[in-house]
């Protein structure tokens, strides 16, 4: 499989790996700026944009990674839906609708 | 498996992106665009608040002028927690409901599954008879049969037993996943 159709089936994880590399350089960043600054004042922007938007973008990542793990499961049970129609006997009962 | 995963990828994209035949009840999306906005709108909201509370906090010369960004800072943190909070809860709600109505009593399935096995090894009776006379489930106007713990039989009610010879004599074929 080529890399370019890895990366568009793959979309959110990668998304979600550039997020959490983000947000670690974000951490990392702020502890130098804090660790470079004698007084509260100085260091205070630095835990603003460092430490909580370095948090801020873990966050946004987990979930990006959750959120991929939770359309797999979803793809899976497509797939379950669709042994159970071939199989003949169908998922769906007898409140039935279609929905489209 | 990133195959299989990857593969059932390619074929299920574009039905998880409409809406096809389903049960009514049954969430026929994973997240729908309401969803999406609102979890987009809360995490810009605590984006936003977090930069111009860096913004203001950097202006600011004293400890005590950047004690109230701070805070502020803080508060948008957690309106974006919130925010991915809900969007995780209602995408595994909406899974959770969605494997129930599709495999109703998957447990059940599996206990009964072992039990078959452990009968065949009690009779004194070769595996070609065990498997003529051992009863098998199908409902009427189904072209299949089943094992008692196939998944597919699992949670359906008013189905009959018979041997596989009434249901072949029936014009039913095996079930694909159980394969009896």
């Amino acid at each position: 499989m080529d890399i370019g159709k890895w990366l568009r089936l793959q979309w959110d994880r990668v998304l979600a790996w550039a997020f959490v590399v983000a947000g670690a350089a974000a951490l990392i960043a702020g502890w130098v700026g804090v660790s470079g600054s004698a007084y509260a004042a100085g260091q205070l922007p630095y835990i603003i944009s460092g430490g909580i938007g370095g948090i801020f973008l873990l966050g946004v990542g987990a979930t990006l990674w959750l959120s991929a793990d939770l359309r797999d499961e979803w793809r899976k049970l497509d797939c379950i839906e669709d042994a159970l129609r071939e199989s003949g006997a169908s998922p769906i009962d007898t409140d039935e609708v279609a929905v489209d | 498996m990133a195959n299989a995963v990857a593969g059932a990828r390619i074929r299920t994209t574009t039905r998880t992106l409409g809406v096809s035949r389903r049960r009514a009840s049954a969430p026929s999306v994973l997240w729908g665009a309401e969803d999406l906005l609102r979890w987009v709108i809360t995490l810009g909201l605590g984006g936003i608040v977090i930069v111009v509370c860096w913004y203001i906090a950097a202006g600011q010369a004293t400890f005590s002028q950047q004690v109230g960004p701070l805070d502020a800072a803080v508060a948008g943190l957690l309106l974006a927690g919130i925010g991915n909070l809900a969007w995780l809860i209602h995408g595994r709600r909406a899974l959770g409901e969605r494997r129930r109505l599709l495999l109703p009593d998957v447990a059940e399935a599996v206990a009964h599954s072992a039990q078959p096995a452990q009968t065949v090894v009690a009779e004194p009776v070769s595996a070609a008879e065990a498997a003529l006379e051992q009863v098998f489930l199908a409902g009427e106007g189904m072209e299949r049969y089943h094992r008692p713990g196939c998944a597919l039989a699992s949670g359906r009610t008013g189905w009959t037993t018979a041997t596989r010879r009434e249901h072949e004599l029936a014009g039913r074929r095996r079930c694909g996943v159980c394969q009896p």
